[in-house]
């Protein structure tokens, strides 16, 4: 679920669609997705129901779709604030999650759950603006263990 | 104060979550008792019991969804927040909290 390809810093990518897109298709490359375009629809389809830029330069686009199959999460961190909807929301960091629609396990509900969680923290979101690849993957990973396994 | 609460978001991963951990942090950082049920995508979690409910003295519901056993919340004093505000301007709820239990 957790990818070192799916993580993405310093991205020169300015709105919300071509994020979703491309990070889409990474997906579908590395096998989490069936289908990109429908996953995508479900994502946009969620983003036009309601902005899930949060404040605090985060935003959460996901979708849970049957497209998914396995469950993923990206992280794209662009190199400048852009807007991410009409609200003028600014973001920096962008977690996208792919929930698969058949859950047969909670754990990465959990996980996801745990890593929204820790978006309001200061020192993690710092970490997520300034930490390399690496770091950054080491917290991800931190965050599962904490979880516990299935 | 006694606040107990339910947040619930339509897809259930992520927005519940934060809703609970920013509702309960700012409650806290008031010094308030404070316990926010999640109703997501794993089921109910940190759920509130009817003795919970009754002691409170004040009920948060940030949800945009309906939500399964509102009926222990009846005759309480509620709070109706949205799940972003929540998340965004958890200062912004405690006060209107506050304020509803305070008049």
């Amino acid at each position: 679920m957790i990818d070192e390809s799916l993580i993405v810093l310093d991205s020169a990518l300015t709105n919300k669609k071509s994020i979703i897109h491309y990070l889409s298709e990474k997906a579908k490359k590395l096998g989490y997705l069936k289908n990109s375009a429908n996953y995508i629809e479900a994502v946009n389809k969620r983003e036009e129901e309601f902005s899930t830029a949060i404040g605090y330069d985060v935003s959460i686009p996901h979708g849970k779709s049957k497209e998914v199959i396995n469950p993923f999460i990206c992280f794209l961190r662009t190199n400048q604030p852009i807007e991410w909807d009409t609200n003028g929301n600014p973001v920096e960091l962008v977690f996208m999650l792919g929930v698969p629609e058949e859950n047969k396990t909670t754990f990465h509900l959990k996980v996801l759950a745990e890593i929204s969680k820790k978006l309001l923290d200061e020192g993690f979101r710092n970490d997520l603006l300034t930490g390399s690849k690496e770091s950054i993957l080491a917290s991800l990973y931190q965050i599962e263990k904490n979880i516990g396994g299935i | 104060m006694k606040i107990v609460g339910v947040s619930a978001c339509p897809t259930g991963v992520a927005h519940t979550y934060m809703a609970q951990e920013a509702l309960e942090k700012e409650g806290k950082k008031r010094g308030h008792e404070i316990k926010i049920e999640t109703q997501g995508s794993i089921g109910i979690e940190n759920e509130v019991t009817e003795e919970e409910a009754e002691e409170a003295d004040v009920i948060i519901l940030a949800v945009s969804v309906f939500i399964e056993n509102e009926e222990r919340f009846e005759d309480k004093l509620v709070l109706n927040a949205d799940v972003n505000d929540a998340i965004s301007y958890p200062a912004k709820v405690l006060d209107a909290a506050e304020k509803l239990v305070n008049g």
